[in-house]
């Protein structure tokens, strides 16, 4: 149905919309994700790294070797976005927007004031 | 904490597939030490709980995925916020464990009591070990601080106190220790303002705080300058006495404490966390710590030695213990070798402090606590391992079925695994509770003697600790099921049903297996409790000679009268004190008979022995263990003890001071001192003073049941040279009102002497035997505890095999059988389980016997009457458990039998 394109779980999806920024590793991603959705998502670890392993293997995240976070084993591995991982980030973003837009027509959602 | 943390979180990890945790786990570990220190866990005790709960919630489910679903989950788990979303979710990953755990409530309700039963009395009984022999002392590096000791050559070496002087010089010598401090106890003067109390004081070396590495809460700690001759008395004070005396004020500083003997400025209050010194009850009282002023009795090396510093050092980074006791040593005979004086019966021992605090007979005791409570955690595993194997049996239809459709053997036994996983933790839970109630209670009946009783909580250490037992005890109970799942012949469970063949011959193996450990391990803990009874009973029943029911003493300590200069008046004068507190003690009504008895009470512990001498002997002088227990009574002191009267005459009144001095002696002393002759109107020399036999009475054992009987002397308290004594006496029904109404006497009667509270002959007798009694009781309940579960296993087993051979027995009686034959059948074979379960458990007991030994009170080896009794127990309890399944058999209906397969 999605054809091309990979279809993201909610975890996947804010993983990946956490290393927008820039490299990041596992702890440092689940804080990341936390202060952005308020608390309200908050991962344990084997849930993390459940997403991480599947992201990694449909290549949209890759380790990042070199980063200044990398070498610190207390934190584990870092992780940055693939050039796969952004388009499929972009093309879920898109979906999500054409979804947020026809809920605001439809007054679902509260409509933007500028 | 955090390192055992780590190390089970390793260990949890192994619920991955290995792929995962081998790509994963290191990072999973990082994960799991940083989430440690996340603020949503909120604080205090129940953080930890929270941030276990929600690793261990995040770790199933996602381990469940990665083994279940090869692929990865369609849609991973979100932690929510809310209570209500966990509980959805939860609901969702677990419903299968519920469901089955409530689809037969009787065996979790069952295997969920206990589970609590076993885990909450071993968690109490750890919180106990724990805080007395395991847990570190409460000083930064404790494991670096050392006591050294002066040994008393003569008995062995024992460690004691050391000698102001020879701490001195171990101070200037040393090099070895990062600091070096001592203190010493200087008694329990009585506060002179109001509120009037007995204060314990302790004085200590300007060093000792250094060397334990605490500091005053509020205030200064001790400084050189204050140990000084002439310096101003200062002192720091307890929390407790800050609270109690000062109400808590900050500005306590300044302020003084009157005491009769000095009075001292406060310069600190400690923590309320800081105790020392460090040991029982009554060792740990400390409410003042004042500094150690070296008088010239300390310094000089004088005609006497006193030995009353207890003396702790750290040790210097690198240094080792033995190689700081070796040092000591060459110290030790450097000092030997110019005061010789001082050292023909001392060593020198260096031990770790916590050693010379709980020594290795308490530790040995803590460890005996721990094994015994350990086979009744093993009893309720076994226990819960064959309930729920019962379980699985009975649900050997629906589980084929699965296998039928494809479940691999793994996927059944890892189901099973994750219910007993839950079992198990929720039996923690509930363990936990039932341990804070259990060691409120346990704390309460330990004997005082113990050394740390103050430390004994449930806390963190021990909740990890109830962690691990429950995820070892759930994977111990899971496997067994697992095990027999393992190769499930499906065809032959769907065609017979789940009557006769599910788990099979194996199985069944299994269960008369666990049943019959169960038992054994029941006869081990019942065999130790009959002798840790039948010890105690043979301590109870030692004639002591004398009977100290409704016995009271109170003790008078005369004031000294300062413008008396002459001994000998001033000694009368106190004496006279005493006399007339006795005279106002014998009006006192409900007293039935009173005494004066000086230098010590019978099982007090306290004593005075002098040397005795008999004129016109001409063997060696008598040796040290032949020296008498002297006491000063009165008239009626026989009657007050109820001791015995062999032969001649008892001290009278008219034995008073100016009379010819009398004694009375014991049977032992008679023996010893005169061997076969006749005492009486003989002269014997006490403490080098001249006095006539005037009796012989039997022989009391004063130090307890377990103490030898002593020569003992008897002299009249107005002929001795005591000025102060207690009043014992013999009281009518309720002896804490009579003890009341005594003491407000006495006080009246001894104005400005200091009255002691009372205390029973009984409290001492008690707290002689409150060891014995403590763990008596403690292997009884455990004794007990184990065969009831050991029942609940024999009449599991003996239930299921019934229902199992139900068509076999409905043969039977079709064929004639009656009902009493098979009851017989199902009796006789409970009862061939018993006896294996028996034989084995006597020859564990037979060689654990060794171990215990050292606990009990004249042991005799393999006591026929405690393993009768024992079997006796096993084999009614066991009978009357299997009594209901062989009724059930007997009452089976051939013809429902028969048509119900």
């Amino acid at each position: 149905m999605l054809r091309g394109m990979h279809e993201l779980t909610p975890v996947a999806f804010e993983v990946l919309l956490s290393l927008v920024e820039g490299p990041q590793h596992g702890y440092g991603i689940k804080l990341d994700i936390e202060s952005r959705t308020d608390g309200e998502i908050s991962l344990g670890s084997g849930t993390l790294y459940q997403a991480i392993q599947r992201l990694e293997r449909e290549g949209l995240i890759g380790e990042a070797r070199g980063a200044a976070e990398a070498a610190d084993p207390r934190r584990g591995r870092s992780y940055r976005l693939l050039p796969a991982g952004r388009t499929a980030l972009q093309a879920h973003l898109r979906r999500l927007s054409r979804a947020v837009d026809y809920a605001r027509a439809r007054k679902l959602l509260p409509a933007v004031r500028s | 904490v955090r390192r055992l943390g780590d190390r089970l979180f390793v260990l949890l990890l192994r619920l991955y597939p290995r792929g995962f945790r081998r790509e994963y786990g290191a990072d999973l570990l990082a994960f799991f030490r940083q989430d440690r220190d996340h603020p949503k866990y909120g604080s205090g005790a129940l953080r930890p709980v929270r941030f276990w709960l929600a690793t261990l919630a995040d770790l199933s489910r996602t381990a469940w995925r990665q083994r279940v679903a090869r692929r990865p989950a369609p849609e991973p788990g979100i932690q929510g916020r809310t209570a209500g979303r966990i509980r959805e979710r939860l609901g969702v990953d677990l419903r299968y464990g519920w469901r089955d755990l409530w689809s037969s409530p009787g065996v979790t309700v069952s295997a969920l009591a206990i589970l609590t039963l076993g885990i909450g009395t071993s968690t109490a009984i750890f919180s106990v070990v724990d805080g007395v022999a395991l847990r570190g002392l409460p000083f930064d590096h404790a494991d670096r601080l050392v006591n050294v000791a002066e040994t008393w050559l003569p008995l062995g070496g024992r460690p004691g106190a050391a000698a102001r002087q020879n701490y001195d010089e171990w101070v200037a010598r040393q090099d070895v220790f990062e600091s070096i401090g001592g203190s010493a106890n200087a008694g329990q003067p009585t506060t002179t303002t109001a509120p009037i109390e007995n204060l314990h004081v302790i004085r200590v070396t300007a060093s000792l705080f250094g060397v334990l590495r605490v500091a005053p809460a509020i205030g200064r700690a001790i400084q050189p300058a204050d140990e000084r001759a002439g310096a101003a008395p200062v002192a720091l004070i307890s929390d407790a006495v800050w609270r109690r005396r000062f109400q808590s004020r900050r500005d306590v500083l300044g302020e003084t404490v009157a005491l009769d003997g000095a009075s001292y400025q406060v310069i600190g209050v400690m923590p309320a966390a800081f105790g020392w010194p460090i040991g029982s009850v009554a060792a740990s009282r400390a409410d003042l710590w004042v500094p150690y002023v070296p008088t010239s009795r300390d310094t000089v090396r004088g005609s006497g030695r006193t030995y009353n510093l207890t003396v702790v050092a750290r040790l210097a980074p690198g240094v080792t213990l033995e190689r700081a006791g070796v040092r000591m040593q060459q110290i030790r005979d450097a000092l030997a070798a110019e005061y010789p004086r001082w050292f023909v019966d001392h060593g020198i021992a260096v031990r770790r402090l916590q050693d010379s605090i709980v020594g290795a007979e308490v530790r040995s005791w803590m460890l005996l606590l721990l094994g015994a409570v350990a086979v009744v955690l093993l009893v309720a595993c076994l226990n819960v391992a064959n309930l729920l194997l019962a379980r699985a049996v009975a649900r050997g239809r629906e589980l084929a079925v699965r296998a039928a459709l494809g479940a691999s053997p793994w996927d059944l036994g890892r189901g099973l695994l994750v219910e007993s996983l839950m079992l198990s933790l929720v039996g923690t839970a509930l363990g936990v509770l039932l341990s804070f109630w259990g060691v409120r209670i346990l704390r309460a009946t330990l004997p005082e003697e113990l050394p740390r009783l103050s430390a004994i909580a449930v806390d963190l250490r021990v909740l990890a600790t109830a962690a691990a037992a429950a995820i070892v005890c759930g994977v111990f109970f899971g496997t067994l099921p697992a095990l027999q799942l393992a190769r499930p012949d499906v065809s032959a469970t769907l065609r017979h049903g789940n009557r006769s063949h599910t788990g099979g011959a194996l199985g069944d193996r299994i269960r008369i297996a666990l049943v019959t450990a169960e038992v054994a391990l029941a006869v081990v803990l019942l065999a130790g409790s009959g002798l840790f009874i039948a010890s105690f009973l043979r301590v109870m029943s030692v004639d002591l000679g004398l009977n100290p029911d409704h016995v009271v003493s109170i003790g008078v300590y005369p004031s000294r009268v300062p413008a008396i200069t002459d001994r000998r008046v001033r000694l009368a004068a106190a004496q006279s004190v005493v006399m007339a507190a006795l005279d106002a003690a014998r009006r006192v009504p409900g007293v039935v008979a009173a005494s004066v008895l000086s230098s010590g009470l019978p099982l007090s512990g306290s004593s005075m022995s002098v040397p005795v001498q008999l004129p016109g002997r001409r063997e060696p002088p008598f040796k040290d263990n032949d020296e008498a227990y002297v006491h000063g009574v009165t008239a009626e002191y026989l009657d007050v003890m109820r001791c015995t009267l062999v032969r001649g005459r008892w001290i009278a009144d008219t034995d008073r001071a100016g009379a010819p001095p009398v004694v009375v002696l014991s049977e032992e002393a008679v023996r010893r001192y005169f061997g076969g002759r006749d005492p009486l109107g003989e002269t014997i020399v006490l403490n080098e003073a001249p006095m006539t036999v005037i009796g012989i009475v039997r022989g009391v054992r004063f130090k307890g049941p377990e103490a030898d009987v002593r020569p003992e002397a008897y002299v009249p308290f107005p002929q001795s040279d005591q000025p102060g004594a207690d009043i014992a006496f013999r009281t009518g029904p309720d002896p804490a009102l009579v003890a009341a109404a005594v003491q407000a006497a006495i006080r009246s009667a001894a104005a400005g002497g200091f009255v002691a509270p009372a205390e029973t002959i009984d409290g001492h007798f008690a707290a002689l035997v409150a060891r014995r009694k403590f763990n008596m009781i403690v292997l009884a309940l455990f004794g007990v505890m184990a065969i009831a579960i050991a029942s609940v296993g024999i009449y599991g087993l003996m239930a299921f095999l019934v229902a199992q051979r139900t068509r076999e027995i409905g043969v039977r009686i079709a064929l004639g059988a009656l009902p009493g034959g098979i009851v017989q059948m199902v009796l006789g074979r409970a009862t061939v389980l018993m006896l294996g379960g028996l034989a084995l458990g006597f020859a564990g007991a037979a060689v654990l016997e060794g171990a215990v030994r050292t606990f009990l009170f004249e042991a005799r080896p393999h006591d026929p009457l405690v393993y009768l009794t024992v079997a006796l127990v096993l084999v009614v309890t066991g009978l009357a458990a299997a009594f209901g399944p062989a009724r059930r058999a007997a009452r089976v209906d051939p013809l429902i039998a028969l048509r119900s397969e």
